[in-house]
């Protein structure tokens, strides 16, 4: 099921310099990422059993990478995310503490993640010396992590240039209270993720990100007013896409909402177990022949949606 | 084309805006037989996954139906109730006691498939630590508990149901003593779920049996699981 989906976005400043500057320097190549995704993925190394009841023969870290280098095969510039709960579900965890889930995430060379709540469940000590088995960056933004194993090895955002754009990625956790032993976080202060995620958005439009990315490990929605993906779309301003995990929630579609300032927020998600992989295309598409000044610029914004 | 129009304008006049837009579109792919494996991958897992089996491949019992985890009834979570109970009654100090069972859906990983059980499939279902726990409650408890199932869809329980939003024991024991004691986890009775009316109870038990353990002997134990799903919760 693939549907096109619109998304307004700045391109109204008036003066080249300050026009999306890394979009300058694109050069000939085409401006399309591919983000390819998953979460809660829960050491699930194996498909999940032929007798299984809901999802018999799916998954399998094996097809991933097939899956996920054929598309690297057809696509330059793919950015690769899991939005946490890498540990946690299968013997091999039990057995392994992590370690293969590093090695094959590092083997199909996934680009960042975020930390789940589960990704705690051995401490942050063992999260770190699995996390040596593996090259790509954590990112969190709303646990203080400065008196924590953790605190060299994840960081709030990272910026990543890829097919002419530059890309913002910032993450954010669930609260671990009730979730997690507390002995296995300690050391760590909740930040709120609403103001958190205003915060890194600000900051990262600042740095000139053409595309802010937040991989939200907050669940997708919620009866109570726990702060969801559903919640941070509507009430932040400055990102584009969230990608999350926690409530192992399928979505049959990228989900499209308005943030604060009547913009558009994507949001997905791809259930757990690596039953399924995310993939969102972003291409940047000129408005042909309708170089106006910043206030026009702003009308016809509108009407692109 | 239109690429080389719109660099000319920004080079040309520092004045003039441009327009653009992201197109942003959503797709995605099932992990499912239809993706190749990877050579590499696998030779990867390979001896990783031997040595796993060698630890978690054995079989130890079957079931005769899918045993399934959800709300707000769910055949695995009210099995394994059951067998809390019917192991905790084993026990002098509970066998003429009100005893009901209360765990967390969230805490039962995985669905038990109709077939062989091995003790990876036990793993897959609780691979966290916990401990079983006995809780000593207050029957004044009782509203929290039935506010708190309402609010979540239903959790596992036992010895008691949930008939119309309404806790109904089996008999009048518990009204009797003015209390009950319930089996947990550990992870439940500590705070776990926000599970708040398992705070300050009149007693506590904590044990060392871990409750992967305690499964893995149930299912030992029963050899051939029968469950039958049954309506244990309703509003």
């Amino acid at each position: 099921m693939e549907r096109r989906l619109f998304l307004q976005q700045t391109g109204v400043i008036a003066g080249a310099a300050i026009v999306a500057p890394s979009l300058m320097s694109a050069g000939k190549k085409q401006n399309k990422l591919v983000i390819l995704h998953t979460n809660d993925t829960h050491s699930n190394i194996d498909p999940f059993p032929v007798n299984h009841p809901k999802f018999p023969n799916m998954g399998g870290v094996s097809r991933r990478a097939g899956l996920i280098q054929s598309i690297r095969n057809q696509e330059e510039n793919v950015l690769l995310l899991d939005a946490g709960d890498i540990f946690q579900g299968t013997p091999y965890f039990n057995k392994f503490k992590g370690v293969l889930e590093m090695k094959t995430m590092a083997e199909m060379k996934y680009d960042i993640v975020t930390l789940g709540n589960h990704d705690f469940d051995i401490g942050m000590e063992a999260y770190k010396n699995a996390l040596s088995h593996a090259s790509f960056q954590v990112v969190n933004a709303n646990y203080e992590l400065s008196s924590t194993p953790l605190s060299e090895v994840v960081k709030p955002y990272t910026i990543i240039k890829k097919a002419g754009f530059k890309i913002g990625v910032f993450g954010l956790g669930v609260n671990l209270q009730g979730l997690v032993p507390a002995e296995n976080w300690k050391g760590l202060t909740y930040r709120d993720p609403v103001q958190t995620a205003q915060q890194q958005a600000d900051a990262l439009k600042k740095e000139g990100c053409d595309v802010v990315i937040c991989l939200s490990h907050l669940g997708y929605e919620y009866k109570t007013d726990q702060v969801s993906d559903k919640v941070l779309a509507a009430s932040t301003s400055g990102i584009d896409v969230i990608i999350g995990g926690h409530t192992h929630t399928f979505l049959e579609d990228l989900q499209e909402f308005k943030n604060q300032k009547g913009k558009s927020v994507f949001v997905n998600q791809v259930g757990y177990g690596g039953l399924k992989l995310g993939r969102i295309d972003i291409e940047l598409c000129m408005d042909s022949g309708r170089f106006t000044i910043a206030s026009t610029n702003q009308l016809l914004d509108e009407n692109i949606i | 084309m239109r690429r080389i129009v719109f660099l000319f304008f920004l080079i040309g006049a520092g004045f003039t805006a441009c327009s653009y837009h992201l197109q942003i579109k959503g797709s995605k792919q099932n992990v499912d037989g239809s993706a190749k494996s990877s050579v590499e991958m696998d030779s990867l897992i390979a001896p990783y996954r031997r040595e796993m089996l060698k630890e978690f491949g054995q079989v130890i019992g079957e079931t005769s139906r899918d045993l399934v985890t959800g709300r707000p009834n769910s055949a695995l979570g009210f099995w394994l109730c059951d067998q809390l109970i019917r192991k905790a009654k084993d026990s002098v100090i509970f066998r003429n006691e009100p005893l009901v069972a209360f765990i967390n859906n969230g805490g039962l990983r995985a669905d038990l498939p109709m077939g062989m059980i091995t003790v990876g499939d036990i793993y897959k279902v609780m691979p966290f630590d916990n401990r079983i726990v006995y809780l000593k409650l207050s029957i004044d408890k009782i509203p929290e508990m039935e506010a708190y199932l309402k609010e979540k869809g239903g959790e596992p329980i036992g010895g008691f149901r949930l008939m119309k939003g309404k806790l109904e024991f089996p008999n009048s024991l518990a009204q009797s003593k003015k209390y009950f004691w319930v089996v947990t986890s550990d992870f439940l009775a500590n705070g776990g779920d926000n599970m708040s009316f398992f705070n300050n109870p009149l007693e506590r038990l904590d044990t060392n049996i871990l409750f992967r353990d305690f499964i893995i002997e149930a299912v030992k134990k029963e050899k051939k699981i029968t469950y039958i799903p049954e309506e244990r919760i309703n509003w």
